[in-house]
């Protein structure tokens, strides 16, 4: 069993880097992703609770597939929990698939950071245990290694993330603009034709006999 | 960004989850907001995901993608003390507070 832990630092305030994280795929960034599926989600108490399946594609050689029977095709199981109050939002990964021979364990927090409410923090933590006695070592440190180099693209997935959400806010507020305009002319137009129609004369009630 | 989607796992499942991703991202833009009030909130999109949500399972079910049982999972871990990361990562953040308190 092996545990590897990072830390990384969004210049960015909470509620920005949350939408990102939530929103993070698809990503060109990562393109090993290829579903996911929403299984559950709900709101408790101000909370969005969710869980979802991810299913990647990896190309892994194949002496592994003939080894543990693993295909490349990677299913994990992912609980997030957002509060906005608190301003946290943490995810809980676990692999669905190949756990009989490799568990991973994965657990991402992102809070303000106390120095600084317009910067985020990203804590990571990852168990990695294999059971296969004669490769235990090796593939744990293998794993490990190309899961931090994906961490970090991790990482770069959200800023990009960031970047469209920015360019997409400037897209709503221009139709938001858009709308608020086409509206204010209805009300006059519609003012206008009240004020030009002269009131119909009135009919004198027949005469009685 | 509005047409940015992540497919369903089911290529059958699809179509409904786009409907429902986009009812659900909509809510969630507004839900973020620090002045949104939080504590009563719903979720809006709940029928749409119902529909979805027994698309995939059926799915589940019988394509059978992966053996373990969803609800093994649930009880195996979430919110219990095999939780591992859950007491490192509680650590770490008394060890934070610790470290701003004592600058």
């Amino acid at each position: 069993m092996r545990i590897w832990s990072s830390e990384h630092i969004f210049d960015h305030e909470w509620e920005t880097v949350a939408q990102a994280a939530f929103r993070k795929y698809p990503n060109p960034l990562n393109r090993s992703i290829t579903g996911i599926d929403v299984v559950k989600q709900t709101l408790e108490a101000g909370k969005i609770l969710t869980e979802r399946i991810i299913q990647s594609h990896f190309s892994i050689p194949s002496w592994a597939t003939k080894l543990t029977g693993f295909s490349g095709t990677q299913y994990s199981h992912e609980y997030t929990v957002i509060d906005p109050t608190r301003k946290e939002f943490s995810l809980t990964t676990r692999n669905l698939n190949g756990s009989s021979f490799l568990r991973v364990d994965e657990k991402l927090t992102y809070t303000p950071a106390h120095e600084d409410p317009n910067k985020t923090i990203l804590k990571q933590d990852v168990i990695v245990t294999i059971t296969l006695p004669a490769f235990a070592d090796y593939c744990e440190k293998t794993f490990l290694s190309i899961y931090s180099q994906n961490a970090n693209k991790g990482r770069q997935g959200v800023e990009w993330v960031i970047d469209h959400l920015k360019k997409e806010y400037e897209a709503i507020s221009t139709k938001v603009s858009s709308e608020v305009h086409e509206m204010s002319e209805k009300v006059l137009r519609s003012f206008g034709t009240t004020s030009s129609s002269s009131p119909k004369p009135s009919t004198p009630p027949p005469p009685s006999t | 960004m509005s047409d940015r989607h992540m497919s369903s796992i089911f290529p059958e499942c699809d179509h409904l989850k786009q409907i429902y991703d986009k009812c659900f991202t909509e809510f969630f833009q507004k839900f973020i907001t620090p002045n949104y009030r939080h504590q009563y909130a719903v979720n809006p999109c709940e029928r749409l995901h119902d529909v979805y949500k027994r698309c995939v399972e059926e799915r589940l079910a019988t394509q059978r993608p992966f053996e373990i049982d969803l609800d093994e999972i649930r009880k195996e871990y979430l919110n219990t003390d095999d939780d591992k990361l859950k007491d490192r990562q509680n650590n770490q953040k008394t060890n934070s507070e610790n470290k701003c308190s004592s600058s």
